[in-house]
């Protein structure tokens, strides 16, 4: 399955995760990976075993990163 | 030291936020209600002792800056503890809404919030019930043989010239109707209408907003508008940028990319591509949240009042309509998903 088929199929439950804002692809250490944007981020311990967002998705390694909250940008 | 540790740490447990919540809500108003020197608020947090994070609750003391005790006197000392939790002190500096104003230059305001005719990319703008955000470049409906899938140029002869920018600079997020005045400056920046009209809202492709819409079920891909001025009054060229050359089709624009802007609020900056096809949730104040699908994030290289900008490869491709933004990111909209939805032409070829 291609990155993108991946992160699709994936995406309607990561983006329902707690402090989930995003998903997308990146790269890390010159490999895809499905990013995860996330308000905030915690560690495992802080979240219910059903909230932490899968190492991997159909074999892609996903990475969390802490976007912060996204608004619009007019003044 | 043991970094993983110590961010660890610098994180609130869902427990601790409980507390926190609790400890804040019960002595908030009591707190900032007499005034104490430098004190902006109070939130919710970690306390940190030398320099390190300790992973215990506290509340957070706001100031504008910190000083010694020796200089402040015995009613503004920050207590210890404000009802049962300890407290910290945290300074924020001069808070300002909307992510607006005191750029660490202060030179955004000075330069491309004047008004300028003919404007150019980069400068503000704003329909008329707006505050303000930026001119992405001046473009025109595609030309007889051109088309969107697959993408073709046409030629010919424009009979329209517009401003593009955002739904939510140009039509006011849906809220406004073709023919609304667009002022250059933006009514932020101090443009008057009729004095400063520069155009005239054109179309705009709607976004659809929870509420009412749930989230899931949204499909928003861009943020864009154009509004139609004289061709005397508008230059495509970008402030700083110079020259559109072509716009780069979804597929060729690739993580790791480095990009730039030119906008109202933070001026000329650069960043890198850190994710594409991205779907991202964006407020839009009062509660509104609109998802965008196949967005492009980028490293910090925005702020409130940038909305708007054109995002370029460093030799002047089109890659993106920049409309969101975090504290660590910004979102654009994919160039070519702006051209196909409002059909216009921002430069004449594909690269």
């Amino acid at each position: 399955m291609k990155i993108g088929s991946a992160m699709k199929k994936h995406e309607e439950q990561v983006m329902r995760l707690p402090n989930v804002t995003g998903t997308g692809i990146g790269k890390k250490a010159g490999k895809d990976v499905i990013k995860v944007f996330v308000t905030q981020k915690l560690p495992e311990s802080a979240l219910q075993p059903d909230e932490i967002i899968p190492k991997t998705l159909e074999g892609y390694q996903t990475d969390v990163e802490e976007i912060g909250v996204v608004t619009a940008q007019a003044l | 030291m043991n970094s993983k540790q110590d961010e660890g740490k610098m994180a609130l447990s869902v427990k601790a936020r409980d507390e926190t919540y609790k400890a804040h809500s019960a002595c908030v108003e009591e707190f900032l209600e007499k005034p104490m020197a430098n004190v902006v608020g109070l939130a919710e947090g970690i306390k940190w002792k030398n320099g390190k994070p300790t992973g215990e609750p506290a509340l957070l003391v706001l100031v504008t800056n910190k000083l010694e005790k020796a200089q402040v006197g015995s009613r503004d000392l920050v207590p210890v503890k404000l009802g049962e939790m300890q407290t910290d002190v945290l300074a924020v500096g001069y808070p300002f809404a909307g992510g607006e104003a005191e750029s660490s230059s202060g030179a955004g305001i000075q330069t491309l919030g004047k008004r300028v005719r003919p404007a150019q990319g980069g400068y503000s703008v704003g329909h008329k019930n707006i505050t303000a955000g930026t001119i992405a470049t001046c473009v025109y409906d595609i030309l007889p043989g051109g088309s969107v899938s697959p993408p073709v140029h046409g030629v010919g002869i424009p009979s329209k010239y517009y401003i593009l920018s955002n739904n939510h600079v140009l039509a006011n997020s849906n809220a406004a109707s073709p023919g609304d005045a667009v002022l250059q400056p933006g009514p932020f920046d101090g443009g008057t209408d009729p004095a400063d009209r520069i155009a005239t809202l054109t179309r705009y492709i709607p976004i659809t907003f929870n509420p009412p819409t749930p989230l899931a079920s949204q499909n928003n891909l861009v943020d864009c508008a154009i509004a139609e001025g004289q061709f005397h009054d508008l230059n495509r060229l970008v402030y700083w940028n110079g020259h559109v050359r072509g716009w780069r089709r979804k597929a060729n624009v690739t993580v790791g990319m480095l990009v730039k802007k030119s906008g109202r609020t933070t001026n000329f900056t650069t960043g890198r591509i850190t994710a594409i096809n991205a779907t991202i949730d964006v407020g839009y104040g009062g509660g509104n949240v609109a998802r965008f699908k196949d967005q492009i994030v980028t490293t910090n290289m925005s702020a409130g009042g940038d909305s708007g900008s054109l995002v370029l490869t460093l030799d002047n491709v089109a890659v993106g309509l920049l409309f969101a933004g975090s504290s660590t990111s910004m979102i654009a909209n994919q160039f070519e998903n702006v051209r196909s939805l409002l059909r216009v032409e921002v430069a004449e070829q594909i690269l």
